[in-house]
């Protein structure tokens, strides 16, 4: 039997900034902060509604060309200012999510975790993701094996992708 | 109505992305397969079934036995998708790295 203790995403980002972790979390926090640099860098991005709570959404509009598509953050854990999750996806005008909008293949829905840690003023921020893609078919086939699943599992990732890459 | 299986549910799963690693390296028959894993050999089955709708993952029947082999190529989405992401947050961690010493620049002044 293999134990293994980790599950790992198939997206990994690290970046250092130059400000302190409690700033750079709060970046996340308010509408004011986050009307300034989130949002996808070709379109004009405003939010619409922010709540910031596990559980609260964030719903935002994207404008380009005339053409309008709005997204969605679900929070789910909220550690300040060690750890931040949420889910994103593209929505409706009411904020309900929906399949992305345009013919490249994408997942209607992605899970970020964010892992900030300080170092001499400077935060190591480390971002994670990976697709939220279940049926509820595939939920109630899963729910009796999920006590397993609680275990994680050592998914290396990362070495599948050299793998595939050499 | 049959929902479409996509490779993005295949991976959605930290067991599936594991089996797939682990199919990747070589084929391997499922009973081998379902003994790694601390769950019955029914989950193990679900799963492998779940990444072979999905077309990450071919099941061939050998006699009595069945064995797993990766689809490589179809793994191409998931890496494109994984590069759109970087390139995605690269410029949003440009853009909040803007902002923070803008605000941080604006503390200083005051």
């Amino acid at each position: 039997m293999s134990t293994p203790s980790t599950k790992e995403a198939p997206f990994k980002l690290v970046h250092v900034f130059d400000a302190p972790r409690e700033l750079v979390f709060n970046a996340f926090s308010t509408a004011e902060a986050l009307a300034q640099w989130w949002g996808p860098a070709e379109t004009t991005n405003s939010v619409l509604s922010l709540d910031f709570r596990p559980g609260g959404v964030f719903h935002f509009k994207m404008e380009h060309n005339g053409i309008i598509n709005y997204g969605r953050f679900l929070f789910g854990t909220i550690r300040p200012y060690d750890v931040l999750e949420f889910s994103n996806a593209f929505a409706d005008e009411k904020g309900n999510v929906i399949p992305a909008p345009f013919d490249i293949p994408l997942p209607k829905e992605i899970l970020y975790r964010l892992y900030f840690t300080e170092h001499a003023g400077k935060t190591t921020l480390t971002i994670t993701g990976e697709p939220i893609n279940a049926t509820s078919e595939e939920k109630d086939g899963m729910l009796q094996i999920s006590e397993d699943m609680q275990r994680g599992f050592t998914a290396t990732w990362e070495k599948l992708e050299r793998y595939l890459a050499s | 109505m049959k929902i479409r299986r996509d490779v993005f549910q295949a991976i959605a799963d930290p067991t599936r992305r594991h089996i797939l690693e682990t199919v990747a390296r070589q084929p391997v028959n499922l009973t081998t397969l379902a003994d790694k894993y601390d769950m019955t050999r029914q989950a193990v089955s679900l799963h492998v079934k779940i990444l072979s709708e999905c077309g990450l993952l071919q099941i061939t029947r050998q006699g009595r036995e069945q064995w797993c082999e990766a689809k490589l190529k179809e793994l191409d989405e998931v890496s494109r998708w994984v590069d759109h992401c970087r390139k995605f947050w690269k410029t949003k961690f440009h853009s909040l790295e803007h902002y923070l010493d803008k605000v941080q620049t604006t503390k200083k002044h005051k």
